[in-house]
Order: C-alpha cells, then sequence, then structure tokens
C-alpha cells in the first residue's frame, strides 16, 4: 500500500506487525486447541495461551477484524446496511456564530476522519491510532438539523425537516434526548472500536459546536443470531419482520424516494427519525404471553403473525374469532402500524438500550417513565424519504390507539435530514455548498 | 458482501490519498517543471511527477491548528532517490519564519526542540518521520490563523536548489505543545529572528482550559486559541484565516 497514512507514532507500522502476531499465534496454536478441545481452552486455558484473561484466546479467529463497510458512494452507509452490534447516536448543537465556511471545514474533517476509520486506518493526528485497527464494520452515518440548511443552503432545506408534533396522548420528551442541529451515528460490531472512533470524531468536532446528547444502542452480539434471523427486542418480542429490504425494490421506493408519490430531498439522501421510547418491564412483567401476544398481534416464539404459523406468513387482517372478534386486535400495534397506502412505510433500525441504575428496587408504575430494577427501551431510529408522509401517520395512529402504549414511553425525538454519500474526494454535504 | 465492497472502496481511498499530495517543482530553473500544473485539487489524476526531479515522497502530512504564534507540521519524507537528499529549509505562506526543528532530551529529562543544524539528510530508500514530541516544520510566527479542516502549503527545499510543494491538512490537536513558548511570545523576540535553539520546553505552559473545547476565537476550530493560556489581548491574538 503506497497510501498507508501515518499518524503520530507511525501507527500503521505497528498495527501490521500486531496483525502479523495475531495471525501467527493463532496458526501455532490451532492444532492444540483442537486436540484439548475449545471446552479446556475456555475453562483453563492452554500452556502458551497464558491463561491471563486479558490474552485472546489462542481458538479466536477474530472474523471481525477485516469486517469494512466503504464510507464512500452515492448513498452514506450505516442506513440499508445490516445493523452491527452497536449503535451510537450523538446530537451536536452548533456554535452560534458558526459560518458556512466553518461548516464546510467542519465536514471535510468530519468525512475524511470516518473514511479512514471505516478503512480501519488511523485518521490525521489520531493519538491511539492502534485502536483503528479493526473497524468490525463501523459505518459513520452524517445527518443534517435545520441549522445547517440555514447556514449553508436554506433553499435546499427540506419542507419536512422539523420536530415531529406532539403527540399529547403519549408523549413525555426530556430536551436531553431531542433535537439537535448536526447528528453522528456510529456503528460497530466492536465497542473498542465504536467507543474510539466517537471520541475521535467529537474531538473534530470541538471547535464547532457541543454535544447535546448521546443515545447508546445495542443488539445482539455479531456472531450470535443465525442467518436471516430478525431481532428481538427487551420485551421479548421479534422485532423487525416487516421491513423494506433490498432484494426488491422496496427499499429504493420507500427509503430513498424512487416510487410515485415520493421524492428523494436529494437524490441518495434520506431522512432519519428517531424515537426513544421507554419501555417499562416492570408492568410489561405483569402481562402474561397471551396478553403480551394480543398487544402485537404476533407470537412471541417465533413472531408468526397470529393468524399464521411462520414469521414470514402474512398477517391476515381480517380473520375473525367464532365469536366475531378480530384474530389480531382492533388495538393490536401491527394492525394499527399497517401502511394505509403504498407510501407509507418506514426502515426501521433500532437499538436496544439499557441504562445502569443505582438504588434501585421496587416496580415502576403504569405510564412511568423510568424507576424499577432496570431502564430499558429502543432507540427507534426510522429512515423515510419523507417523515411527514411516511412516519408521521404511523405515529399518529399508534398515539390514538396502540396496546403497546400501555408499557411504552417515547422520551426523546428528532428528525434529521440525511445527505447523499460523497465521493472520495468530496465530503458529506458537499454539494450544498456548490452553489 | 461486505468484503467485495471493502476492497473496492479500500482502492478508491488510496487514489484520493495519493491525489491529495501535491508534488510540484518549485523554486529551481528548470523551465519545463516550473510549467507543470500543480493540482491538488483533482481526485483522480494522483500527480508524483516530481518525484524524480526531487526525489522524495511526502505522505500522512498535516500541520497543527493554531490562529497565531507558533504551530507546527508533521508527516514522513521518503528518499526515493538513489542519492542521499539534505532538506535545508521549509517556506509556507503561512510564516516568513519557517525552521527544521528537532526535540532533543536535556540533561534534566526535560525534552526541548531546537532547529536542526545541517537540515534534515534522508539517506536512499530511507524515510524521515516528522511527529509530534520529535522532528518537525515549525512556523515560527504565524501571519494568519491555520484552521481545521483547511490546508496549507508547504514547500521543503533541498540542498541542491529543488523545492518541493505539497498541501497538508489542518486539524486541531491537543498534543506537540512544545510548539508554544511563553517567554519568546512575551518578550516578542519571535519577531527579530534571535536565535530560537532552546526556546520552549514540551508541555510547560499550556493551558487544561482547552479541554472544554469550544474556544472563544471568532473561527470555529482553532481550540488552539491563546486566549486560554491567559496571555495577551484576545481581540489580538486571532489572526484571519490563512485561506481567506
Ligand atoms: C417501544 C416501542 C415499539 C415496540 C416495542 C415495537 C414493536 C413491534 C413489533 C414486535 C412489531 C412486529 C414485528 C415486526 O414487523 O417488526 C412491530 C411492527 C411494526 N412497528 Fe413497532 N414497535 C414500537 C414502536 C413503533 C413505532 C414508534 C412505530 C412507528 C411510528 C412502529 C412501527 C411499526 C411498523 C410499521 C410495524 C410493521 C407493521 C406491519 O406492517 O405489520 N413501531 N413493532
Ligand atoms: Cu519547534
Amino acid at each position: 500500500m503506497t497510501a498507508d497514512r501515518k499518524g503520530p507514532g507511525s501507527g500503521r507500522k505497528n498495527l501490521l506487525t500486531r496483525r502479523n502476531a495475531l495471525i501467527g499465534g493463532a496458526t501455532a496454536t490451532a492444532g492444540a486447541a483442537a486436540a484439548v478441545g475449545i471446552d479446556t481452552v475456555r475453562r483453563g486455558g492452554l500452556p502458551g495461551g497464558g491463561g491471563n484473561p486479558q490474552v485472546e484466546d489462542a481458538s479466536s479467529t477474530a472474523p471481525l477484524a477485516e469486517a469494512r463497510v466503504g464510507f464512500h458512494g452515492e448513498r452514506q452507509a450505516g442506513v440499508v446496511t445490516p445493523a452491527p452490534a452497536y449503535g451510537n447516536f450523538i446530537a451536536v448543537d452548533l456554535r452560534e456564530d458558526v459560518g458556512r465556511a466553518d461548516l464546510r471545514r467542519m465536514l471535510k474533517v468530519l468525512s475524511a476522519d470516518a473514511a479512514d476509520l471505516a478503512e480501519g486506518l488511523p485518521p490525521i493526528a489520531d493519538q491511539e491510532p492502534e485502536l483503528t485497527e479493526i473497524p468490525a464494520n463501523l459505518t459513520v452515518t452524517v445527518g443534517f438539523g435545520e441549522r445547517v440548511f440555514d447556514v449553508v443552503d436554506p433553499s435546499a432545506k427540506p419542507g419536512w425537516l422539523k420536530p415531529l408534533p406532539a403527540f399529547e396522548q403519549i408523549d413525555r420528551l426530556r430536551e436531553e434526548y431531542s433535537d439537535g442541529d448536526l447528528l453522528l451515528q456510529i456503528c460497530s460490531d466492536d465497542r473498542m472500536t465504536l467507543a474510539h472512533a466517537q471520541r475521535l470524531l467529537l474531538k473534530g468536532l470541538r471547535g464547532f459546536g457541543t454535544v447535546r446528547w448521546v443515545q447508546e444502542g445495542f443488539r445482539n452480539a455479531s456472531g450470535s443470531l443465525k442467518e436471516g434471523t430478525t431481532m428481538r427486542n427487551l420485551f421479548g418480542q421479534v422485532d423487525g419482520t416487516i421491513n423494506p429490504t433490498t432484494e426488491d425494490s422496496s427499499m429504493d421506493d420507500v427509503v430513498y424516494g424512487l416510487m410515485d408519490g415520493l421524492e428523494p430531498w436529494a437524490p441518495g439522501g434520506t431522512s432519519l427519525v428517531i424515537r426513544r421510547i421507554h419501555m417499562n418491564l416492570d408492568t410489561w412483567d405483569e402481562a402474561d404471553a397471551p396478553g403480551r401476544e394480543d398487544a402485537v398481534g404476533r407470537k412471541l416464539s417465533n413472531g408468526a403473525p397470529l393468524t399464521g404459523e411462520r414469521e414470514e406468513d402474512p398477517a391476515d387482517l381480517s380473520a375473525t374469532t367464532p365469536l366475531g372478534f378480530h384474530v389480531i386486535a382492533d388495538y393490536a400495534h401491527i394492525r394499527r402500524a399497517t401502511a394505509t397506502t403504498p407510501q407509507e412505510r418506514i426502515l426501521r433500525r433500532p437499538y436496544n438500550y439499557d441504562l445502569p441504575v443505582s438504588a434501585a428496587g421496587g416496580l415502576a408504575g403504569k405510564g412511568a417513565d423510568s424507576g424499577g430494577v432496570s431502564e430499558s427501551g429502543l432507540i427507534f431510529a426510522s429512515y423515510q424519504a419523507d417523515p411527514v408522509k411516511q412516519f408521521l401517520p404511523i405515529q399518529r395512529r399508534l398515539a390514538e390507539l396502540d396496546m403497546l402504549n400501555m408499557w411504552t414511553v417515547p422520551i426523546g425525538s428528532c428528525v434529521f435530514a440525511i445527505p447523499p454519500g460523497c465521493s472520495p474526494g468530496g465530503f458529506v454535504g458537499d454539494f450544498l455548498f456548490e452553489g | 458482501m461486505r468484503n467485495t465492497i471493502s476492497a473496492r472502496r479500500l482502492g478508491a481511498a488510496s487514489m484520493a490519498l495519493i491525489a491529495a499530495l501535491t508534488l510540484a517543482a518549485c523554486g529551481n530553473d528548470d523551465p519545463e517543471n516550473t510549467a507543470e500544473p500543480s493540482s491538488a485539487q483533482s481526485a483522480d489524476a494522483p500527480d508524483t511527477h516530481s518525484n524524480e526531479e526531487v526525489g522524495l515522497t511526502v505522505t500522512g502530512q498535516w500541520a497543527k491548528a493554531a490562529d497565531s504564534g507558533m504551530t507546527a507540521a508533521f508527516g514522513t519524507i521518503a528518499n526515493d532517490s538513489d542519492e542521499p537528499v539534505t532538506i535545508t529549509g521549509v517556506d509556507s505562506p503561512a510564516s516568513e519564519d519557517m525552521q527544521l526543528h528537532e526535540t532533543v532530551t536535556g540533561e534534566n529529562g526535560t525534552s526541548t526542540m531546537q532547529e536542526k543544524e545541517g537540515g534534515f539528510t534522508i539517506q536512499p530508500g530511507e524515510e524521515l518521520n516528522l511527529e509530534p514530541g520529535g522532528n518537525h516544520l515549525m512556523f515560527m510566527d504565524l501571519s494568519c490563523s491555520l484552521l481545521a479542516g483547511d490546508d496549507i502549503d508547504l514547500t521543503l527545499q533541498t540542498e541542491d536548489g529543488h523545492g518541493m510543494s505539497f498541501e497538508a491538512p489542518i486539524r486541531d490537536y491537543q498534543g506537540a505543545q512544545e510548539n508554544y513558548d511563553p517567554s519568546a511570545e512575551e518578550s516578542g523576540s519571535v519577531e527579530d529572528g534571535e536565535d530560537h535553539s532552546g526556546h520552549g520546553t514540551e508541555g510547560t505552559d499550556h493551558s487544561e482550559g482547552d479541554m472544554e473545547g469550544m474556544d472563544h476565537s471568532e473561527h470555529g476550530g482553532s481550540s488552539e486559541s491563546s486566549m486560554d493560556m491567559g496571555m495577551g489581548d484576545p481581540a489580538q491574538d486571532s489572526l484571519p484565516s490563512c485561506s481567506e
């Protein structure tokens, strides 16, 4: 590689050395590991493995070490990309006096650093360059709030880019989880990688703004779900069955506005709505399985609709019981959330959250948005070409009637425009500076 | 799937990196070379034509943001020729006074930077690392602000009278604090070409105030505002951007 970037301390050289060392170690001990058996390796360690808990097991194959998602392209990574295990969402408030030229510089640095991190290379002036070695599917996705457009190019601001209307029936929104001028979504399968990437990118933003909030989310660990398995949320539900897909045109249609009746705000651009939704696991505990399944309209075991056997069976919303009631109840989440027009669909790519609690005990009551022995919920991330046309009608219906509201409380809300991706010579949002 | 994508992307990224270097021949008397365009921005035309002329390749170059006073630039300079090359000086539009610096450890254990006498000689096939805490290119007295996200032109002068220009991206950076020497700034000695060797001791002077980020300079991004150091008149300290 001619283009190796040398950060302080010539990080890249060290990286290569370390990687070789790891590979070498794995080869040397593989035979021994096979002979003794994995269980032994895990329990006791091996002679040569050292038994040091700080040192990776000899049996580790490090499948994530080389897993990369490129940063550049017509669309930003991190939207249709399979969701890695960890996802952090960070909103930044820009300084009052920030100008157009400042934002240009900011986005240049942000894009250059994100591109390097995605490649597993230390960005310029990275002071811990070794921590970039394992990208583990790292993606950095940038979102613009209204301020960016107001400063850079007001004429390009999408009409829908404003806070969602209040949903009086359900919302208990908190400042510290709502709104913001700039969004960073950073995802990776390695929490170490993510922590370093986040710090590095925020260091680059210091001169331009302050961190408004950070929401940290997780999903199943990489390698623990069998291929094709839908994630579960902390209610134990299979969550994400009905979603647009890249296997047909639905992803392009819904997320990038390529279908009739939708229009992308910029080619390759989309939008992100993040609703932070507290899930009251204490009152959920009071609901037994039939009640839980009734609330959503799907089975807990495999996510099949109550009218079917398998997860992929279409839900039959017209099916009735012998007594004449709908099998999928009138208040069931999936009935209320089902699209009523072809456009009214969204890409859900949520992350779970589970905050540490202290001095916790007892039970959180109905309608409480904190308390109990856990503080959990969903960072409900929804991508669509037009949040007003696509997200809003669904959310309106759910606010009016949805049995899940018994256990869920929206505590944060924000809307961002996701600009198109950029080419290697450019930066995210560069097209807004051309005028 | 992901691997296919990344292999392709890696190629593109490397190209961009190479293209970001401007390797133009400057300050020499070869008319052919002076006529060469030195477009730094074209992402698809890696420009390495001056390699043969000067024999040097610069990679990983960058400069530390600052809105007045001193700062430094870093990178790796490789000698691709089969002759030793000696770098005798460096120029930049951002500072009339530029020096080649080395960092030495004194008897009392403190590291101090000083002008490198005789310049840097790079043997054929070898490279010179310029990095915080080590050798660097020193801007002795900025005439304009280096703002993070901008690029600054630098030209290395070699002993045989050649020059090699390149652009260095500018970044905010909390390290490399040997760049600031309060005594030199207070006495104003920087201006009048005194001997600067031994000016400043690593990490003795800079404030912790910077860690809060968000400095108060007019230009976002230059977090090294010397206001935080509690010296001088703030308004005077923030120079206009070098890119304006
Ligand atoms: C904590 C809050 C929520 C939980 C626990 C939750 C859970 C679920 C579950 C278990 C399903 C069924 C499986 C699936 O298709 O993924 C589902 C479907 C769905 N949810 Fe939610 N959801 C929540 C909030 C929301 C919100 C805020 C929206 C949008 C405003 C939404 C929109 C949808 C949609 C569109 C579907 C698919 C409906 C269909 O066509 O069958 N959900 N959700
Ligand atoms: Cu120096």
